[in-house]
């Protein structure tokens, strides 16, 4: 059971997931296109974070990592002064992994991505299992996403 | 918390005394292990990482579960290597923010897919 991490520092709860919660090593990849000059990318989540966030009760909600990401986006962007709101934001609860992966999506990958993933002429990004990715490296900088792909 | 410790300062019997500012300022805040699995990066073991992106060829991106106070954070690299005659790999960082950091990994001036090993020290926000 997760202990009461009321106003305790988000990286003290990781070192407490880290110490007592098995790594989960998730069979979802999320492929994305950045830009159209570059090859797709592809999100791999952390084993020990998917672990946290299926146990509950230790991850900041992610509207947290929007507001330091819109107070570092400032021109006069020294360092943070908001780190509290990682801290003493109530945590999540639980997800399942699907909503862990919808909130991963949210966190790391840049939101002009997945805002719009699936506007204009094709999808910009996509959840899938790792098995349905090529196999092997030959050619890994031409990665792109099907056109082929429905929605 | 149960198990907490608070001290500020600790005193060896004959050695002397650290303020413990020196162990929390001075430890690692991230770190991780990665290998490659069906041509594929995977994350072995980590602190503080949400995720790490394949960007391209040799190009990763780690994002943190707990930013860093400034972006004037220390990263180090170590990659898994050969170690045959001539073999030369090389990991660079080439972008940070207080929330992810990329690198570079090169084995003999081509981008090569290694595993890698990566440490953080900084202030944590």
């Amino acid at each position: 059971m997760t202990p009461d991490f009321t106003g305790t520092h988000l990286w003290d709860r990781l070192c407490w997931a880290k110490e007592n919660l098995e790594p989960h090593q998730s069979d979802y990849r999320v492929v994305y296109e950045d830009s159209i000059d570059e090859c797709a990318k592809i999100l791999v989540p952390d084993p020990n974070w998917m672990a946290a966030a299926l146990q509950g009760g230790i991850l900041p909600p992610v509207w947290v990592y929007w507001e330091l990401a819109k107070d570092e986006a400032q021109p006069d962007f020294k360092k943070h002064t908001r780190g509290y709101l990682l801290h003493n934001t109530e945590p999540v609860g639980p997800m399942t992994e699907e909503e862990a992966i919808e909130y991963l999506i949210q966190k790391d990958v840049p939101q002009h991505v997945w805002q719009n993933w699936d506007e204009g002429n094709r999808p910009k990004m996509v959840i899938c299992r790792k098995g349905q990715l090529p196999q092997t490296r030959v050619w890994r900088n031409a990665w792109r996403i099907s056109d082929e792909l429905a929605a | 918390m149960a198990g907490t410790i608070v001290a500020d300062t600790l005193t060896h019997s004959t050695a002397g005394s650290l303020t413990t500012d020196y162990v929390v300022n001075g430890s690692s805040k991230v770190w991780a292990a990665t290998e490659y699995s069906s041509g594929t990066p995977v994350i072995s073991d980590s602190l503080s990482v949400s995720s790490v992106s394949d960007d391209d060829t040799g190009e990763m991106t780690f994002s943190l579960s707990s930013a860093l106070s400034s972006a004037n954070f220390s990263i180090t690299t170590g990659p898994f290597g050969g170690t045959g005659a001539g073999n030369m790999t090389n990991i660079t960082w080439f972008d940070r923010t207080t929330s992810a950091y990329s690198i570079l990994t090169v084995d003999n001036g081509t981008r090569e897919d290694r595993e890698t090993c990566t440490t953080v020290m900084g202030d944590l926000a």
